[in-house]
């Protein structure tokens, strides 16, 4: 259960890489600006039925249904209806399972350098009201500075990394009263755990983010991933094989996207992390 | 000694009004016409005394702690005049022995820094030529001047005798290294002067002497073998001899140091180490940021006068700086380099620009917890204009109002400072200038609001508006004082010296080359060392009153 904690853990830390490269910017040409992740967690489900996350499928299910796989949506914290976030209701499960080192171990992967995402804020005219902003997701490499909060400090420049073509692109972004919304689009995340290392899709991924005076970012990623391609990633790492029928299990017990009318199931599982980010740069 | 340096002259009644128009630049006149330097023996500061044990034996040499400078609000900040004015304690004294003995055992234990203190392979366990050998070689670097036999004699016999005693001549020159090193000919710059050939009424500096003063003014630490033979052979006496040493030394790297020393002490940058902020409320501040802030700003100081020997007061308008990835973070701008300090414009549309934007300068000049416009206010008076500004008096409440609701920037709150008559007199020279760094809190970071009150940063200097931080600098570079404070900044760091108005015609001779040649520090840094006040040598000091008794 540990090993396969880790393989969620791993999709939550890991980065967006390599994905819709033809991508083209739409917005009218505008400066940049780049933000670091500086905690990135899993949302929980407190109170019962109450989740952060995104209406990912555009219905409410009040009552389990054939659609979502006979999972019920979850109330934002701000009263939205029909949030699907099937992986909120899992980690309480892992936590009594595993510690309550969840969030400890994210931000520990941040602080020293080994999770540094890079959101690129393409085109924007105002960080008040902009109707078109691109964004890249990047992933950056770098010793951070840490504050006496413990926290990774602003306005930091870090490198990109260098192995391969690193980054999703969305279009089509806009900021309300100083809100960013962008999505759905495709992201892939680099898992590398144990010994294989792996890419996982994040399907129709929506992130929306507050942005403050100082300019830092509080915000929501989300969208449904497959389980079944973390076990198919896993299946050649040295001992993970029996890892891969728990981890079937959980993605076909709790997925609750991507339903298929033939077979009548679903395939992914829908998530949202909770971040906090702040104004970076990134070299060239 | 104080008694005897009133500041009359730069006394300014926080009554009545400084700089502008009222104060118009000091005459121009002959070189030659002030007030020479009393003498007295300067004990090397704390730096010279580590600058010339490096030049001395190495720079692998560890100095153990000693005595720091304690510099008063009357030295202006200047350590060279604090140790020319106060006393070692009994404390002080045994950090010299301790010191002393320390470096003399790393010399012996090291061939090669052996070779460097002992020009000589001795010939027996006592050998007493090889002793006067390295009492004559190495006494004359270390007293920066040729010793007397009977001075020789001395030294031989420490080294013979201990060398003897303990059956090793090497043990016996760690007592030889040791007492040189104790002297007060080479922990003083000890004076005697001589009669001026020119004008025998008048004392001037002999030339050894002379040379040590030029080298701790233009490079902070003692002097290399071409001053002291320039000193020997009697040339640095001459005009010509002294101009050619001088520009050699100019053109000198070390020179670099001599003018990072001078802005060390002139802004008071040694103060960063200890700065103290609150962790809770500057989560950024670190203990290692205030070296960082002062390379920033010496280095910008260096490639000014050094590099580009640019008009020295574009320094309060460049968008030009040094930083590292901790100090480009800190300014909000990209990182250069990786590593290190590097090169970088400021945003031409930011509000940071010149050295009022430097961080050394805004977290220095302010409170544990906040800014602080007064104190902000008053290092532009005192240290950029030479306006000084007398304490408050005793047991008058100083603290500002806290913020509420009504009253949220520092502007709305030190109002009573400028309403309130008994306090108007002092706060109105200095706030308004601090209130225009208001854009940058106490550890410099740039800011639009305070407590969410928007900050209002405009003001002005003397009659001259600004808007901001970045005007501010501009209306600095240009107030009529700055050129002559520049001056007596620098003459006060050179002579060591307690300025009064007997020195105003020593400044005011050095202004007029220093405009005619574009405000270039180094053409200053010349006049200063060239001007015939800096080689003569006055009547000697009063000794304090308790010293007299």
């Amino acid at each position: 259960m540990r090993r396969l904690f880790a393989l969620l853990l791993a999709l939550g830390v890991a980065a967006p890489f390599g994905c819709a490269a033809t991508v083209e910017p739409t917005c009218e040409p505008g400066p940049s600006q780049a933000y670091v992740i500086t905690a990135l967690g899993f949302t929980r489900e407190n109170p019962k039925g109450v989740a952060a996350g995104f209406d990912l499928d555009h219905r409410v299910t009040l009552k389990p249904e054939s659609l979502g796989c006979g999972k019920t949506d979850l109330v934002s914290p701000t009263g939205e209806q029909g949030i699907d976030n099937q992986l909120a209701l899992l980690v309480p499960d892992i936590e009594k399972r595993v510690g309550n080192a969840i969030d400890g171990i994210i931000q520990g992967a941040i602080n020293d350098g080994r999770l540094l995402i890079v959101f690129d804020l393409k085109n924007v005219q105002s960080q008040d009201q902009d109707q078109c902003v691109d964004l890249e997701v990047k992933l950056a490499e770098g010793k951070p500075t840490l504050g006496t909060d413990g926290v990774v400090e602003a306005f930091q420049t870090f490198d990109p990394r260098k192995q391969g073509q690193q980054t999703s692109k969305a279009t089509g972004g806009r900021i309300d009263k100083r809100v960013f919304t962008i999505g759905p689009f495709p992201l892939r995340i680099p898992i590398a755990i144990f010994d294989v290392s792996f890419m996982v899709y994040i399907r129709d991924a929506i992130i929306r983010f507050t942005i403050d005076e100082e300019g830092n970012l509080d915000g929501l990623l989300g969208g449904g991933v497959s389980l079944d391609e973390i076990a198919e990633g896993v299946k050649d790492g040295a001992g993970l094989a029996d890892l891969i029928p728990q981890i079937k299990f959980i993605g076909k017990a709790a997925a609750d996207l991507g339903y298929d009318e033939n077979e009548g199931t679903c395939s992914l599982v829908s998530a949202a992390l909770a971040f906090k980010a702040r104004p970076a740069f990134l070299r060239p | 000694m104080r008694r005897l340096l009133p500041f009359v002259a730069l006394l300014v009644g926080c009554h009545g009004k400084v700089g502008g128009s009222d104060n118009p630049p000091p005459p121009v006149l002959p070189a030659g016409v002030g007030e020479p330097t009393p003498i007295a023996a300067q004990r090397l500061t704390a730096t010279q005394y580590r600058a010339a044990i490096r030049d001395l034996f190495g720079a692998s040499i560890v100095v153990s702690a000693l005595e720091p400078d304690v510099v008063t609000p009357e030295d202006n900040g200047f350590e060279t005049t604090a140790a020319g004015r106060s006393a070692i304690s009994k404390r002080g004294v045994e950090q010299y022995e301790t010191a002393a003995y320390s470096i003399a055992n790393q010399i012996v234990a090291d061939p090669k820094l052996l070779a460097l203190a002992l020009p000589c392979k001795p010939a027996t366990v006592d050998d007493p030529a090889c002793a006067r050998t390295f009492a004559a070689e190495t006494g004359r670097r270390v007293f920066r001047r040729r010793l007397s036999t009977a001075e020789v004699d001395r030294v031989v016999a420490i080294v013979t005798t201990a060398a003897a005693k303990l059956g090793s001549f090497e043990k016996g020159l760690v007592y030889g290294i040791a007492s040189l090193l104790q002297s007060p000919n080479f922990l003083y710059r000890p004076v005697v002067g001589e009669p001026d050939p020119k004008d025998p009424k008048k004392q001037r500096f002999t030339a050894v002497e002379l040379a040590t003063r030029l080298s701790f003014f233009l490079w902070n630490t003692i002097p290399d073998e071409p001053l002291l033979a320039a000193a020997e052979s009697g040339a640095l006496v001459t005009e010509a001899g002294l101009a050619a040493e001088v520009t050699r030394m100019l053109a000198s790297p070390k020179a670099r140091d001599g003018l990072r020393a001078f802005v060390r002490e002139w802004l008071r940058l040694g103060e960063l180490d200890a700065l103290e902020k609150d962790s809770k409320l500057f989560t950024t501040y670190t203990s290692e940021l205030g070296a960082m802030a002062r390379e920033e700003t010496l280095k910008v100081f260096e490639d000014l006068v050094f590099d580009r020997d640019d008009d020295v007061r574009t320094v309060f308008t460049t968008r030009r700086t040094f930083v590292n990835a901790k100090l480009a973070s800190m300014y909000q701008v990209p990182a250069p380099s990786p590593t290190g300090f590097a090169p970088i414009e400021l945003p031409a549309d930011g509000a940071r620009r010149g050295l009022l934007g430097h961080l050394s300068i805004l977290a220095l000049y302010a409170h544990p917890t906040s800014s602080s416009a007064t104190l902000r206010g008053k290092f532009v008076r005192e240290k950029l204009l030479c306006q000084p500004i007398p304490p408050p008096p005793a047991g008058l409440n100083t603290a500002i109002p806290e913020p509420d609701a009504v009253s949220r920037t520092l502007r709305q709150r030190v109002k009573v400072h400028l309403t309130d008559a008994y306090c108007n007199g002092c706060h109105s020279q200095m706030d308004p200038i601090g209130l225009g760094l208001e854009s940058f809190d106490g550890i410099g970071r740039f800011r639009t609001k305070e407590n969410g009150g928007v900050i209002d940063p405009s003001g002005n200097l003397d009659g001259a508006y600004f808007s901001g931080p970045a005007d501010l600098g501009q209306v600095i570079a240009e107030h009529p004082n700055l050129p002559a404070c520049f001056a007596r900044k620098l003459y006060q760091y050179g002579t060591g010296q307690l300025l009064g108005e007997k020195q105003a015609l020593t400044i005011g001779a050095l202004v007029a080359p220093f405009s005619k040649n574009g405000y270039r520090l180094k053409t200053l840094i010349a006049a200063v060392a060239l001007s015939p006040e800096f080689r003569q040598a006055g009547a000697p000091k009063e000794l304090p009153p308790k010293e007299a008794k």
